[in-house]
């Protein structure tokens, strides 16, 4: 797949394969869980009002392996070399299923993501170099390990954070995908099949989840599922002996900062707050960004909407000025404008 | 008498049947070029550009000892400055061909580290470029220190291919070598990745760029790599693969992969092969006798059939692609915006409160009465609505001041709350003194009593 005319008509028909799919086990499943009365309990701190379930990221999960299913028949996916990586998807996805099952205790689940982030090692890619962030580049073996593990945990973590409103993970997922799909159509481009289905499967899902009266969450099976694959694109950049099409137009650090500037940064904040207020770091509250959105009357997929606009415009004009203003000016572009939105908009 | 007739007959043919199993073809000039042998050096040349003339130079030396335990098909020549040179298997050991001598001019050792790598001269240095040896691919480059008699690493910097270079493809610019069609090794799993992006080597700054990605690449497997012949050819490259009916030039300057059809010829194309203007020399192989022997063709006489774009500008696609998923993002939420503007907002109503899944608003019994009414109806006319709230020990006035008065309060805490009134006075149909109720025509109520 390398773009022409026929690829653009492969994507949609993949996105829309993906869509329908997801559509159809969402409400399948939906029903499913509502039979046997797993729903979501109406709690304080819950957002919905109405029955709910969190079948959502299982059935972005079977959609996803459904469509791969049928696409393989057709289309020539890379397999072998990723092995170790839908392994450590595959196992997050069923921590996550238990989660939403059995309520696992965080230190429990904080050690299995331990493991899967060492299976995610055990595919081949690390983060090896800082890319000349501090004026580093190589990095030792053992630095590279633990810093690859340390990020995996980070962003499976900042995705399960920010999955408090409807649409909101789901749409940062999008935006990443999306652009993590254009790297990979150039970089390794039998993997680039898996974008629009995955991209698909969430937008079946979002008509569910934003729905009011059947709603439907990702719940710990899809921010997990998901949450896993974003680690590992992230790490696939950062593994120097990839080569990357925006090494021509970004450092590669700040380009998968951006892509995920909105979980990064809202977790940062709340482990801050949260430790300044001398309170675990791991407690579940209403401070996070998104809350206090809602909590300023914004609709929920208003909110969502805000924040999937906002980080598209940072990313944007981060790609565009890169090139002419350098890394040092892009970082205090890109902070400056998280203060400004928010004074102007969350605050 | 029939004796020596015999031993005549059989070392008569014996020398025309002479079997060119050890030799090297190295380009000498447009129109001739050197067979290398054990025994010495066979130059050819060209007459009309159709004949071959030959005239054998018998070495004035013995051969290096170390070279006479290996097979001169596996070394990698070189011409410059009217020399040649020769680099062992897997690089390090050098020899040299000048004035009918061959020498070897180095004092370092058979590295076997860089096979498969690219021997090439630039600006009278040698250098040597990537390779495998010792279970990994290489993507060094090093140079050859004709002082020392040694080979140096010379650092190169920029976005090169990290996983190393094995069967690569090459193509030697002005300034530049351009590396592409190669494999590189992980080390962690061993496993040979096909590199489908093209590298460009500056050898005057030695730094790696990276020049888009193979318009058209198979996944195969090394081995293929293994089996076929990549030749330079007027700043393009022949690239043929063993047993097959096709051979493939790659032109830089046009962006072109052209195809063309054998027919029938080249089928046993070995490596041992060499263009000397536009004539592919290569041995052949007599299928009754299996014998070597020197071939020729013209390039030009082979028709093409088909033709495709060698490299792609990622750039290009990248930038192509941002742009198409930026328009669908926008539309994307243009839907989404517009979707929601004009959705009717969903409320949940118990005997309780009506809320939603941002804030709730407590509701009295007698406003409950009211909104419960809606539930059947979409509108209420004054009289059904003054019935919920009629009491007989009280007058029609004081009847009508408690329901309106409970209309605005329920809608100063819906107002307040949510934004909006809720339950809506209009008047209206045959009669313009009719009055009546609605809910706002943007709110859906879901009563779950």
């Amino acid at each position: 797949m390398i773009f022409s005319n026929s690829d653009v008509f492969s994507l949609f028909l993949f996105l829309l394969l993906g869509a329908t799919t997801s559509y159809f086990f969402n409400k399948y499943i939906y029903f499913v869980f509502s039979k046997n009365n797993i729903v979501d309990p109406i709690k304080s701190r819950s957002s919905h009002s109405a029955k709910a379930t969190r079948s959502g990221g299982l059935s972005v999960f079977l959609s996803m392996c459904v469509c791969m299913t049928v696409i393989g028949w057709f289309v020539e996916v890379q397999v072998e070399s990723f092995a170790f990586a839908y392994l450590s998807v595959f196992f997050m996805t069923l921590v996550g299923l238990a989660d939403d099952f059995y309520n696992i205790r965080y230190r429990e689940k904080f050690f299995l993501q331990v493991f899967a982030g060492l299976i995610l090692l055990q595919a081949g890619y690390s983060i090896d170099s800082f890319h000349g962030i501090f004026g580093i580049y190589e990095i030792p073996k053992w630095i590279s390990s633990i810093l690859t593990l340390f990020v995996f945990l980070v962003i499976v973590n900042a995705l399960n954070l920010i999955d408090g409103l409807d649409g909101l993970a789901s749409l940062i997922s999008i935006k990443f995908l999306v652009v993590m799909g254009g790297v990979v159509l150039v970089s390794m481009n039998t993997m680039f099949v898996f974008f629009p289905v995955l991209i698909g499967s969430l937008l079946g899902f979002l008509l569910h989840n934003f729905s009011s009266i059947k709603k439907v969450f990702l719940g710990d099976t899809g921010s997990l599922f998901i949450g896993t694959i974003m680690a590992f694109f992230v790490i696939f950049v950062l593994d120097s002996s990839n080569q990357i099409v925006t090494d021509n137009y970004i450092s590669r650090p700040l380009f998968c900062v951006l892509l995920l500037l909105y979980p990064l940064s809202d977790t940062l904040r709340a482990v801050i707050l949260r430790v300044y207020r001398k309170k675990s770091p791991f407690v579940a509250d209403r401070i996070h960004l998104h809350h206090r959105l809602a909590d300023k009357g914004y609709e929920h997929w208003a909110a969502s909407l805000t924040v999937f606009a906002l980080s598209i415009f940072v990313l944007s004009i981060n790609l565009f000025l890169y090139q002419y203003i350098g890394l040092i000016p892009c970082i205090v572009l890109t902070i400056s404008l998280m203060l400004i939105f928010f004074y102007l908009i969350f605050k | 008498m029939r004796t020596r007739l015999f031993i005549l007959f059989v070392s008569l043919t014996s020398f025309a049947q002479e079997n060119l199993n050890d030799f090297l073809l190295v380009e000498k000039d447009s129109s001739s070029f050197y067979m290398f042998k054990k025994i010495g050096v066979e130059i050819f040349s060209f007459e009309n550009n159709k004949d071959l003339v030959s005239k054998f130079v018998p070495f004035e030396n013995k051969i290096p000892k170390s070279l006479q335990s290996v097979s001169f098909g596996s070394l990698s020549a070189v011409t410059m400055n009217n020399d040649v040179y020769f680099l062992y298997p897997g690089g390090g050991i050098l020899y040299k061909f000048s004035e009918s001598k061959l020498e070897r001019i180095d004092q370092s050792f058979a590295h076997r580290n860089q096979f498969s790598g690219y021997f090439f001269s630039y600006k009278n240095e040698l250098y040597l470029l990537g390779g495998y040896g010792y279970w990994t691919a290489k993507s060094s480059l090093t140079k050859f220190n004709f002082e020392s008699g040694s080979w140096e690493i010379i650092p190169t910097y920029g976005a090169g291919p990290k996983r190393g270079i094995n069967q690569g493809s090459f193509l030697k610019k002005e300034n530049s070598i351009m590396v592409f069609n190669f494999y590189g090794k992980k080390t962690e799993s061993g496993q040979d990745l096909h590199n489908h992006n093209i590298f460009e080597l500056d050898l005057t700054s030695f730094k790696w760029n990276k020049n888009g990605f193979l318009a058209n690449h198979d996944e195969s497997r090394i081995e293929r790599s293994f089996f076929s012949t990549r030749i330079n050819y007027n700043n393009s490259l022949f690239e043929k693969v063993f047993d097959t009916g096709t051979f493939q030039i790659t032109s830089l300057r046009d962006n072109t992969v052209n195809t063309y059809s054998t027919g029938g010829k080249l089928s046993k194309l070995e490596k041992a092969a060499v263009f000397v203007g536009d004539n592919l020399v290569y041995i052949s192989k007599n299928a009754a006798n299996t014998n070597n022997k020197l071939s020729f063709v013209n390039i030009n006489d082979f028709n093409i059939i088909e033709s495709n774009a060698f490299a792609l500008n990622e750039k290009y696609v990248f930038v192509r692609y941002l742009l198409f998923a930026g328009i669908l993002a926008f539309i994307f939420m243009f839907i989404l915006y517009g979707y929601f503007k004009t959705r009717k907002k969903i409320f949940f109503i118990n005997p309780f409160s009506l809320y939603n899944e941002n804030a709730s608003l407590l509701l009295k019994s007698e406003e409950f009465l009211l909104i419960h009414a809606f539930k059947k109806r979409k509108v209420l006319e004054n009289n059904l609505v003054l019935e919920l709230y009629s009491d007989k020990s009280k007058s029609l006035d004081a009847t009508i001041k408690r329901k309106n008065k409970i209309i605005q309060e329920i809608n100063n805490k819906f107002k307040s709350i949510f934004g909006g009134e809720l339950v809506l006075k209009k008047t209206g149909g045959e009669d313009l003194r009719q009055v009546f109720y609605v809910i706002s025509e943007d709110i859906k109520l879901l009563f779950q009593d």
